[in-house]
């Protein structure tokens, strides 16, 4: 049984139940997370340490959330802080020269299943593509199906300046596949 | 050729995680937060609805147990004694406890006698030799004088008759000639 947001932050902030709401957040939101930070860091074993970041940051500061919020789009939110956080961290950290855009596609290439389709992985190398804003406007958008608003809450952005973000990122996505994936097949 | 996205299937490339991801994952949380800083629920302690015989029970022992703390503590012979002052060996031996003073001073004064008569320095003697001495006049051996009894009137004796013997020694009229000789003290005429 699911319980509401509402619930959840009740059992967090009580000191008795703090294990409870803990594992009842995680049950209600960790494969919606997981799969948004993957898309983002692309590596299975960055987005495992991004989405526990993710968590142990809502238990510390539970008692700044909002409740005239929703709790996704807070967990949303400190989720993809965090996954940019370790973006910028692996850039950091990256050993060869070769350009940001590359490395990622080079990881999307390697971490697509063997029975993945090929315009899937075409998608997920021109979204490596986009400029930061519009990825995270297009992931959300786009694979989490979320409204405008709540998106715009997420980033801080205004509802008009996210659907212009999405609607350039869109078109760019789209002219990558057509030109490359028109070039090998 | 014209791609519209909206018509793709919004799956991810990649493969899905094993079915122990999320229990593993939330294995971490937990001990990384609610398992370093474990919550003590306090149990709340048992009220006892306190009866009246159970405190007069209660009442009654633990005046039985006073007194008899208390009794232990209180021996007589213990009290007695610890209140006996702490006095003078030769104090003591003066006092002694089973006999009546008028017969003690009646020994004493025995005693005396037999030291005036001898005037030696058999008064210095122990107490057993003077007991044995004693033991002639007087059948109870039970009398008791100190040592330092027998020094003071030994002493006593001895410079009176150091001075009868210096006085024997100068005749009548070197004596008569000291007596001019000497000044009269005025401050011995006031006692004479």
């Amino acid at each position: 049984m699911k319980l509401k947001d509402e619930e959840i932050v009740n059992l967090l902030t009580a000191p008795q139940t703090v294990e409870k709401g803990l594992r009842a957040m995680m049950d209600a939101y960790q494969s919606r997370l997981y799969w948004h930070i993957r898309r983002l860091i692309v590596d299975h074993d960055g987005a495992q340490d991004v989405l526990q970041d993710t968590f142990i940051k809502a238990y510390q500061n539970i008692h700044q959330f909002k409740s005239d919020s929703k709790l996704y789009t807070w967990l949303y939110r400190i989720a993809t802080n965090e996954a940019l956080q370790a973006l910028n961290k692996m850039n950091r950290m990256k050993k060869t020269d070769e350009d940001a855009e590359y490395h990622m596609q080079n990881l999307v290439a390697d971490n697509a299943g063997q029975d993945a389709e090929e315009i899937q992985v075409f998608l997920q190398k021109a979204i490596q593509t986009l400029p930061e804003k519009q990825k995270l406007v297009f992931n959300m958008r786009y694979y989490d199906d979320l409204p405008y608003e709540e998106i715009s809450k997420i980033l801080d952005m205004s509802v008009g300046t996210c659907k212009t973000n999405y609607h350039y990122a869109k078109d760019k996505v789209e002219n990558y596949i057509k030109d490359n994936y028109s070039q090998e097949f | 050729m014209k791609i519209d996205i909206e018509k793709l299937s919004r799956k991810t490339p990649y493969p899905e995680p094993s079915e122990d991801f999320f229990k593993q994952m939330q294995a971490n949380v937990i001990s990384q937060t609610v398992g370093k800083n474990p919550v003590i629920v306090k149990k709340e302690a048992k009220v006892f609805a306190l009866d009246f015989k159970w405190m007069a029970a209660a009442a009654v022992v633990l005046i039985a147990g006073i007194t008899a703390f208390l009794g232990f503590n209180n021996d007589p012979e213990v009290t007695i004694a610890q209140k006996a002052p702490i006095v003078d060996s030769v104090y003591k031996i003066e006092q002694p406890a089973n006999k009546s003073s008028t017969n003690l001073i009646a020994k004493n004064d025995i005693s005396i006698e037999a030291q005036n008569e001898t005037s030696k320095p058999k008064h210095l003697k122990p107490h057993s030799a003077l007991a044995s001495s004693d033991s002639k006049t007087t059948t109870s051996s039970d009398r008791i004088i100190t040592d330092r009894q027998d020094y003071a009137v030994g002493t006593n004796k001895k410079s009176d008759l150091d001075v009868e013997k210096v006085l024997a020694a100068f005749t009548p009229d070197q004596l008569k000639d000291i007596d001019r000789n000497s000044e009269q003290d005025v401050y011995l005429d006031l006692y004479n």
